[in-house]
């Protein structure tokens, strides 16, 4: 029976023949106070890990330089900031500071940088979590009392100054996506075309993974494992902030680290929310913002924010996202979750 | 029987030798491992890295029930593979996230341990495999 050894031959070569290209470069570190992981398809294992290298040194610059409290450039902003008058800023913040500026604005104050000192207050500044207790309700007034607010930094050229003594900035809700945009956009001067960059969970894409696209699994808020994966080509970004990610118990109660600038507290109702949008530093800021703006204003201030594919996650565990996000979302868990499907407005 | 129904199992005992026999066993062996190897198959995780800071501290096996204790900046971190799952069960963080986070098996699958900077990632075999390409969280 020749033909049935070389038909099966033949079997045994095709399988072995379509397998082929290496998988890609992974890397994983820690940075800005995270996990930090690199993919990288379709270049040669040292170019990928040149580019690795390369954006590592940058992370660790990034952080030196964003981080609010430690000395360093942002550090230094804030101590200026606070004595008031003019001063020159590193042209590093400027930019960051005019987007925040916008960012802030288009939510409504709910993305609100310059409530460092309500962050400080609350610890979640800090590269270790705090344990509890939670601030005491006169700290929290106190805070709020001063009334920081992006709109009071101003800009003059290449100077900063600031008409409000509270304001402290902290870009810990923009800063870790605005990483990952520009690690991209350093691995595509090197000619990367397919790539991951995932900076403590905020993923920026670009290209795709061989012949399909990549496939991003986003975190199940309360149970284990991922609640559903998103499929994702070409160069865009998957941002998810969530009450999971740092957080304390303190008799019973979870405390975690987006707060709500309007009460000074954690924000409520909401456990999980995922935006899909062109750069993560957006992103990230629109995920805080509608964090807080809840399962009733988020569809208002997705759209001032210019955000068109939103999911949040309830806390009675239901989704409500609208149909630009629904399109693409798959769960991975089963059953499903209840899901309410919302359009944004406008 | 007939005498011609004879004739024709004779016939067809002879339709395979000894050599199609072997091309057979070898194909039954070979696909399979082909498919595993280049990650046609399945999306479920086969092996995992366990990462202590940047480096790779093991490269642990989901089919061998184990415990692991890997060293960081905190103490050890106690990390469980069961039943082709792995998750941390113990750890010196004051958070705990890493331990609530419970099991992961699929490929891709990630999970950190921050402040003790020790990280584990499912792998799945071969290119394919992977069922996530990134974790969002």
């Amino acid at each position: 029976m020749r033909s049935l050894a070389i038909l099966l031959g033949a079997c045994v070569a095709f399988v072995s023949g379509c397998s082929s290209p290496p998988p890609p470069f992974k890397h994983s570190t820690f940075a800005m106070g995270s996990t930090v992981e690199f993919t990288i398809e379709g270049i040669p294992e040292a170019d990928a890990r040149a580019a690795v290298d390369e954006a590592i040194e940058d992370l660790a610059y990034l952080d030196a330089a964003l981080h609010a409290w430690h000395p360093g450039t942002l550090g230094r902003i804030n101590s200026l900031l606070a004595l008031g008058g003019k001063f020159t800023s590193s042209p590093l913040v400027l930019p960051l500071i005019e987007q925040t500026t916008q960012l802030s604005e288009q939510s409504g104050g709910l993305f609100n940088p310059a409530l460092g000192e309500l962050f400080a207050l609350w610890g979640f500044e800090s590269d270790d979590p705090p344990m509890g207790p939670p601030p005491s309700d006169a700290d929290i007034a106190r805070v709020l009392a001063g009334k920081p607010q992006m709109s009071d930094v101003r800009i003059h050229g290449i100077e900063l100054e600031s008409v409000n003594p509270h304001v402290k900035l902290d870009f810990g809700a923009y800063g870790q996506g605005y990483a990952a945009d520009r690690i991209i956009e350093r691995f595509k001067q090197r000619g990367i075309k397919n790539a991951i960059v995932n900076v403590s969970g905020d993923v920026r894409i670009i290209g795709q993974h061989e012949d399909r696209p990549w496939r991003i699994g986003i975190r199940n808020p309360r149970g284990e494992g991922v609640i559903a994966s998103v499929l994702m080509r070409g160069d865009e970004s998957l941002v998810t902030s969530g009450d999971y990610e740092r957080y304390f118990l303190y008799q019973g109660k979870r405390y975690h680290h987006i707060l709500d600038p309007r009460t000074g507290y954690p924000s409520r109702g909401v456990t999980s929310v995922t935006v899909i949008h062109p750069t993560a530093a957006v992103a990230d800021a629109a995920a805080t913002a509608l964090m807080i703006a809840g399962v009733n204003d988020w569809q208002e201030v997705a759209r001032r924010m210019g955000v068109k594919s939103v999911m949040l996650v309830d806390d009675q565990g239901r989704v409500h996202m609208n149909s630009s996000m629904a399109a693409r979302v798959k769960f991975e868990i089963d059953p499903a979750p209840q899901v309410v499907i919302v359009d944004t407005p406008g | 029987m007939s005498h011609v129904d004879e004739n024709s199992a004779q016939k067809k005992g002879a339709l395979l030798k000894r050599g199609d026999y072997l091309v057979l066993l070898a194909c039954v062996i070979a696909i399979p491992l082909l498919f595993s190897r280049y990650g046609v198959v399945g999306s479920e995780g086969t092996q995992a890295r366990i990462n202590a800071g940047a480096r790779e501290f093991a490269l642990v096996s989901l089919q061998k029930n184990q415990t692991y204790h890997v060293p960081g900046p905190l103490g050890d971190s106690e990390i469980e593979v069961r039943d082709g799952r792995i998750r941390f069960v113990r750890s010196p963080c004051a958070g705990q996230q890493c331990v609530h986070s419970g099991w992961a098996h699929r490929g891709g699958e990630f999970i950190a341990c921050v402040p003790n900077r020790v990280s584990l990632v499912v792998l799945g075999q071969g290119a394919g495999g992977t069922y996530y390409d990134s974790i969002n969280f």
